[in-house]
């Protein structure tokens, strides 16, 4: 149902698109079931980054990779999705090869 | 020759001179020129005389009455201050309450009474357009006694001296901005029923009767005060808000979808809004009033239940996910609590893990949940902390696109999944917390893909920066005072001295 406006053709900017975040992408990731952790986090990572980079790295960094369950996760036992379809995503390659788009809510299960 | 008799006017001629004998059509320029806004919306208005004011209050009595409050209200505000009110307050734990009322509410006061002042000036009929002067003015006058009865809190405790900066830049006050925004950027009417209906009249007892009633039982006096005088301004304005959608049904079948589109909004938004108070009730208070899920059975199961009950004869029913709000009442101010406890680096309001007594109390209260899914949570929070490591999430949340509140909420009917949805809007995609969340997006996307969302705002350099401590300052906060866990605070610190044996000596 399109907005009730005043003017005609009413509408505005998206201010979180690609091209404002100065050649990063965000993620929201989400630990499915993690106790502590209460809700997804937003990662800034650049579109050329490899899957496998993004587990080593921003995402180890981050509040993930600070929980003493990080580094028993079986990652060949983890399963991912993408905006809610299943994802199986290839650790050589990149986010914009494997077609991870800005934005993507992806949900990692361990 | 004949003198002219001034015989005293009754209430009703008094009232109809004061109201409607002000009104006039203009006839220079046509009637829909000068008032362009009050048709967009699609509301068909036949006969604006119909609306009639309840109250029948007329502007000499409304300034007599008010007067008499104001006079109250500043005799007990002054002899507060004189006497150190706030060192009777149950502990300073409890001054996070008023920091949330000051930061949150009454800023929303404030806009209020603008949007009401908009309001008046938008509506052709003469009644609505009196009745929202008036309204417009106790807002003002709501916001103004907050400010002066808090402002003794300003000078002993941190966290409250910028409140209108932190209302614009505050992440999480983000809130109830969006919140108020959304409706003072709709037409008149939605305005209306987004403030006056939903808010004043299906929603407002679970936000004045937690903090007054906690005010009472805590010790703060003057919150008590303040509220009292408004009191009686809140109780003119629900019966408003009943008399504006009924007004608005009786005028035109064709207004029913209309409005309920904007109840099953609103009914959402305030409800999601509301969130943060039941934190304050659940959590933030040392001396419990009543729990959220106790304050949601009575004013909106019940009392809510009644109204929508009254109001199925004009083809109104009870708002979307109303039964999902039922569902979380036992989840969602633990899931609230945990979320701003671990971002505690972020936020202007003190947090802390609940002691063994607040837990049994939780329990208590939420027989079927707290137990089972948030006890163990907190038990190991508490333990990290013991362990001289409390948790901490620097990493940044995922913020829903329409109420602005970290993801943090679970699927409805299943505690262990948060949940999530997502629409695609142009090409882009975005992320809400919840079915409610999505169909407000879903009704207006145009509106509310355009929303600052503070984490996005951050990631773009927007909101000061690069340190923690400049962003804090961009804020309109103090990074060494203002911000953090409670343990260890200059407010908990000050309190300590303050209550120190032979201090309460020496100021007797």
């Amino acid at each position: 149902m399109p907005v009730i406006a005043l003017e005609p053709g009413y509408g505005g900017i998206v201010r979180d698109r690609l091209e404002d975040f100065n050649g990063v992408q965000l993620l929201f990731i989400e630990w499915a079931a993690h106790p502590l952790i209460a809700c997804p986090i937003t990662l800034p990572v650049p579109p050329g980054t490899r899957f496998g980079e993004l587990l080593s790295g921003a995402l180890a960094q981050s509040v993930f990779g600070q929980q003493p369950d990080w580094p028993t996760v079986d990652w060949r036992r983890a399963t991912w999705r993408m905006n809610d379809a299943p994802f199986v995503p290839d650790l050589d390659k990149t986010l914009a090869e494997q077609g991870v788009p800005h934005k993507a809510f992806l949900t990692l299960t361990t | 020759m004949t003198t002219a008799t001034h015989r005293k006017l009754g209430l009703k001629d008094k009232y109809g001179l004061l109201t409607r004998g002000l009104g006039w059509d203009t006839s220079y320029v046509p009637m829909d020129r000068v008032f362009p806004h009050d048709s967009f919306e699609g509301i068909k208005i036949h006969d604006w005389d119909r609306w009639e004011d309840p109250f029948r209050v007329t502007m000499d009595s409304y300034w007599k009455y008010q007067a008499e409050k104001e006079r109250k209200l500043y005799a007990v505000i002054d002899a507060f201050a004189q006497h150190n009110g706030h060192l009777n307050v149950s502990d300073a734990r409890y001054i996070n309450a008023v920091k949330l009322f000051i930061t949150g509410i009454t800023p929303l006061e404030y806009n209020a009474h603008r949007g009401f002042a908009m309001v008046g000036r938008s509506m052709r009929g003469v009644g609505p357009r009196i009745a929202c002067q008036m309204q417009g003015i106790d807002e003002l006058r709501h916001a103004q006694t907050q400010m002066h009865s808090m402002s003794h809190y300003n000078r002993h405790f941190n966290g409250m001296h910028s409140w209108p900066k932190n209302f614009d830049r505050m992440w999480y006050l983000s809130v109830p901005k969006s919140f108020v925004n959304d409706a003072m950027s709709a037409g008149p009417f939605e305005f209306l029923t987004a403030i006056s209906f939903s808010f004043e009249y299906v929603l407002t007892n679970l936000l004045f009767m937690p903090f007054m009633s906690g005010a009472a039982y805590n010790g703060d006096m003057a919150t008590v005060t303040f509220g009292f005088s408004a009191q009686s301004d809140e109780a003119r304005h629900m019966t408003l808000g009943l008399e504006c959608i009924k007004f608005m049904l009786e005028q035109d079948p064709d207004n029913l979808p209309i409005i309920q589109k904007w109840l099953d909004k609103w009914f959402w938004r305030g409800y999601r809004l509301l969130g943060l108070v039941g934190v304050m009730l659940d959590y933030m208070l040392p001396k419990k009033v009543m729990s959220w899920r106790e304050g949601w059975e009575q004013y909106f199961e019940k009392n809510g239940g009644a109204l929508f009950d009254d109001l199925a004869r004009y083809g109104i029913r009870k708002p979307m996910h109303h039964e999902t709000t039922v569902l979380e009442k036992e989840h969602v101010t633990h899931q609230l609590w945990l979320m701003l406890c671990q971002y505690h680096w972020g936020l202007a309001l003190h947090t802390w893990l609940p002691s063994d007594e607040e837990m049994d109390w939780l329990s208590q209260q939420y027989p079927n949940t707290f137990d089972q899914h948030y006890r163990p949570r907190f038990e190991q929070l508490r333990a990290l902390e013991a362990e001289g490591k409390p948790f901490t999430n620097a990493s940044l949340p995922c913020l829903c696109q329409t109420c602005q509140i970290p993801m943090c909420f679970t699927e409805p009917g299943d505690p262990t999944r948060l949940a999530h949805r997502s629409s695609l809007f142009q090409d882009e995609r975005f992320i809400f917390c919840s079915d409610g969340c999505k169909d407000v997006f879903d009704g207006e996307p145009e509106k509310y893909a355009q929303a600052r969302l503070p984490v996005q705002q951050l990631l773009q350099g927007h909101l000061g920066g690069p340190e923690l401590a400049d962003m804090i300052r961009f804020w309109g906060y103090d990074p060494a005072l203002d911000i953090g866990r409670y343990e260890g605070s200059s407010d908990q610190q000050r309190w300590a001295q303050a209550k120190a044996p032979g201090v309460a000596a020496r100021a007797a």
